[in-house]
């Protein structure tokens, strides 16, 4: 199942709702949770936070998040890193 | 009392262990802290048809792995200390996920009681456990019962004292021909050697390939061993070679293989899932087509709510600051210019707009405590996603809206720098808050009956320009693969009054703590400048750039000029050059320096686009390590920003004279 969900992911053309995911491959929502956790875990996904940000109270957070505190957002780690483009 | 047993109580994290635990212990409990950590330790005794049951409480966790500190613990207690059984806790109404720990302690050979708690929930959904069929499957008893209303406490105490009598290990999950071939290679080497945990040679060997982090690196003995680490780094690679992902992967895909296959065979669930509200809603809100025009119509409505509410509380702040420049009248001098002038007319200005910014954070709390805001992204960053721009960019787009000084920080998650860079360079573009109070003031002064749907064009022209130069930049200047994300969407449900005020708050007093220090600090500045002199010369060598935008007045260069500082004080620095009196700086716009409409709407565009203020320059050229891409942005920002406001001006003239 979880190679199944990583192929899912890599891929998909847009990005995946959950809920929609959990039904495609016909497993709970609770366990396709756990799944995801058993892949961050093995750096295969990547939990997106705001991480990085310091809070200033601007409020930009009712958008950013919204979409991450409660709603988790998973990423698929690039395999292999791209060269740095900021030079 | 003839037979003393050691019962380990382990299960997931919200299964109702804790419940099982009083009712199995009673009140015969001692809670310490597990050796040299602060981890809080359980333990209780019972007795039960002549069996001393001593329980120990295991912290909750989702599996035996060695990620963190509550799971090394529940495993090494299990494997040291050689508890009789295992009691796992699961809870029936999410079996699927539950069993996944169950499936880690059968391989680590020990008896384990599974213990089905929650029947009344799973039973609630419509699902049809069968326990008998779950217990022959798993090799192991399984016992249902309700913790919460103590149903079923005596058949696990039985089935507890029968099974450490019995002293059976459950099945042992088979992985699959390439596995088991590894594992067994393994096991065979380890089977003579003293092992990390008084452990079984094939939980060893599986840990092995897993790379578990505690037995690659904690295990010297083990690891050590040439004929071992040979054997492990080569069934590795093979694994890799005939799966395409590494053993640790292929190994969790086996247990929940193993699972899938279980709960087809015992679960029987309604044939027709319960579609819950927030399927119904979301229908709508994500649908392709309408998940955009909506997340533009509420964005819309936001504005018109909160401009419309707005009007009589500013214009009694505004009264009261009218009030307060009368009383300031008498007083004489340059005492009394920077009473009026700088600090009633700058910070006035500024603060006059707080019922707009506060009535904005209610109804943005509000739509983010409901569980929209969450979609609002999924949809933008599904259009994003399909000009190229990495899934991870959305999070740092959306906090722009707020302020771009952390929206830049929070680029640090994009692990592909070219995607970073690109978010980086077009985060200006998401309309902060400090540009709010410009929009308010010109939006409420020239466009009264529309002021909503002017500040939504100018986040809506924001949004458009943000995405079309992600694009450019993507194809341009940094070209490369974008990556795939999956997002969880928490359920609907009615925000309360508490954490909307808590939210609206915390952002609300940013806004009162900048415009009480840097934004009234740069005002006071901008107002010895002017009273000495020193302003006009440095806005008339500067206004002609502004003359074909319309906004050529020596005047607005300089508000443009100290806008870079912090983008509020355009507002605080109108208040303090034009005399506003009775009718307000919108007024004196008009009467002295000659505004329209199209001028304030060029000006507008002007403060959204141009140069980021000096926080975001700072935080660009930190994040980027590069003052080229720093320039970049000051460059581009300017140029874009001039061009648009002198486009719009000038076809704007062609119309409205």
């Amino acid at each position: 199942m979880l190679r199944r969900i990583l192929e899912e992911l890599r891929t998909a053309t847009e990005p995946v709702n959950l809920t929609e995911l959990s039904r495609k491959l016909d497993v709970d929502h609770s366990a396709l949770d756990g799944m995801l956790l058993q892949l961050v875990r093995q750096g295969k996904l990547r939990e997106i936070t705001a991480e990085g940000s310091e809070c200033v109270h601007c409020g930009g957070c009712a958008a950013g998040r919204a979409s991450t505190a409660e709603g988790k957002v998973y990423a698929v780690v690039d395999q292999g890193s791209a060269s740095s483009a900021m030079e | 009392m003839d037979r003393k047993i050691t019962v380990a109580l382990a299960g997931n994290p919200n299964t109702g262990k804790t419940t099982v635990f009083n009712n199995l212990t009673g009140a015969r409990q001692h809670v310490g802290n597990w050796p040299g950590v602060t981890v809080e330790k359980r333990e209780g005794n019972r007795e039960h048809k002549g069996t001393s049951i001593h329980v120990v409480d295991l912290p909750g966790v989702y599996s035996l792995t060695a990620y963190s500190l509550d799971e090394l613990i529940a495993r090494r207690f299990i494997l040291e200390e050689k508890p009789d059984l295992v009691a796992n806790v699961v809870d029936a109404s999410n079996l699927e996920r539950n069993l996944y720990l169950t499936t880690q302690l059968l391989e680590m050979g020990i008896p384990v009681v599974l213990v089905l708690n929650m029947m009344d929930m799973a039973r609630s959904r419509g699902y049809q456990i069968d326990p008998e069929k779950l217990s022959s499957l798993l090799g192991v008893p399984v016992v249902p019962c309700v913790a919460s209303r103590s149903e079923g406490t005596a058949e696990v105490l039985d089935a507890i004292v029968a099974a450490a009598e019995a002293h059976r290990p459950g099945v042992s999950l088979n992985y699959g021909r390439e596995i088991e071939h590894a594992v067994g290679s393994l096991e065979e080497l380890l089977r003579d050697r003293p092992l990390p945990h008084r452990a079984t040679p094939r939980w060893t060997a599986i840990k092995l390939l897993e790379d578990d982090e505690d037995m690659i690196e904690g295990h010297e003995e083990i690891t050590g061993d040439a004929a071992v680490s040979e054997a492990r780094e080569k069934s590795l690679a093979h694994l890799k070679s005939v799966y395409g992902e590494e053993a640790e992967t292929v190994i969790a895909d086996a247990r929940y293989g193993f699972i899938s296959g279980l709960m087809k065979d015992v679960v029987r669930k309604p044939s027709i899932e319960r579609v819950t509200a927030s399927d119904q809603i979301d229908k709508i809100v994500l649908n392709r087509w309408l998940g955009i025009p909506l997340f533009l119509a509420v964005l819309y409505g936001l504005f018109q709510v909160a401009f419309t509410l707005s009007v009589p509380f500013m214009d009694w702040i505004d009264a009261g600051f009218g009030w307060l420049a009368d009383q300031a009248g008498g007083v004489e001098g340059w005492f009394g210019a920077l009473l009026r002038d700088g600090i009633i007319g700058g910070l006035g200005s500024v603060l006059v707009f707080v019922p707009v910014i506060f009535l904005l954070y209610i109804a943005l709390s509000i739509l983010e405590d409901c569980g929209y805001m969450a979609r609002a992204a999924f949809v933008m960053d599904r259009l994003m996603h399909k000009i190229g721009l990495h899934g991870r960019s959305f999070v740092p787009m959306m906090l722009g809206f707020g302020c771009n000084v952390p929206a830049i920080m929070a680029t640090r998650t994009i692990e592909n720098p070219k995607d970073r860079l690109v978010t980086i360079l077009v985060n200006p573009l998401m309309s902060c808050g400090a540009r709010l109070p410009v929009y308010a003031l010109l939006a409420g002064a020239f466009f009264t009956a529309h002021q909503g749907l002017v500040v939504f064009s100018m986040y809506a022209i924001g949004i458009i320009l943000a995405i079309l130069l992600a694009w450019v930049f993507r194809k341009r200047l940094v070209r490369g693969e974008s990556g795939h994300f999956v997002m969880e969407l928490p359920p609907y449900r009615m925000p309360t009054i508490k954490g909307v005020a808590v939210h609206t708050w915390e952002r609300g007093r940013s806004f009162l703590t900048r415009a009480g220090t840097i934004i009234f600090g740069i005002v006071l500045v901008i107002w010895a400048l002017d009273y000495t002199g020193a302003l006009e010369p440095i806005g008339r060598a500067v206004a002609p750039i502004f003359g074909p935008a319309g906004f050529g007045q020596w005047q607005s260069a300089v508000t443009l000029v100290f806008g870079i500082l912090a983008k509020e004080v355009v507002v605080g620095t109108f208040g303090t050059l034009l005399a506003t009196g009775e009718a307000g700086i919108g007024a004196a716009l008009g009467s002295q320096l000659g505004w329209t409409p199209l001028i304030a709407y060029a000006f507008m565009v002007m403060t959204l686009i141009y140069v980021p203020c000096m926080a975001t320059i700072a935080v660009t050229r930190r994040e980027t390590g590069s003052w080229k891409w720093t320039f970049f942005m000051i460059g581009y920002t300017l140029i874009l920003g001039w061009l648009l406001a002198t486009l719009i001006y000038q076809i704007g003239r062609l119309f409205v004279g």
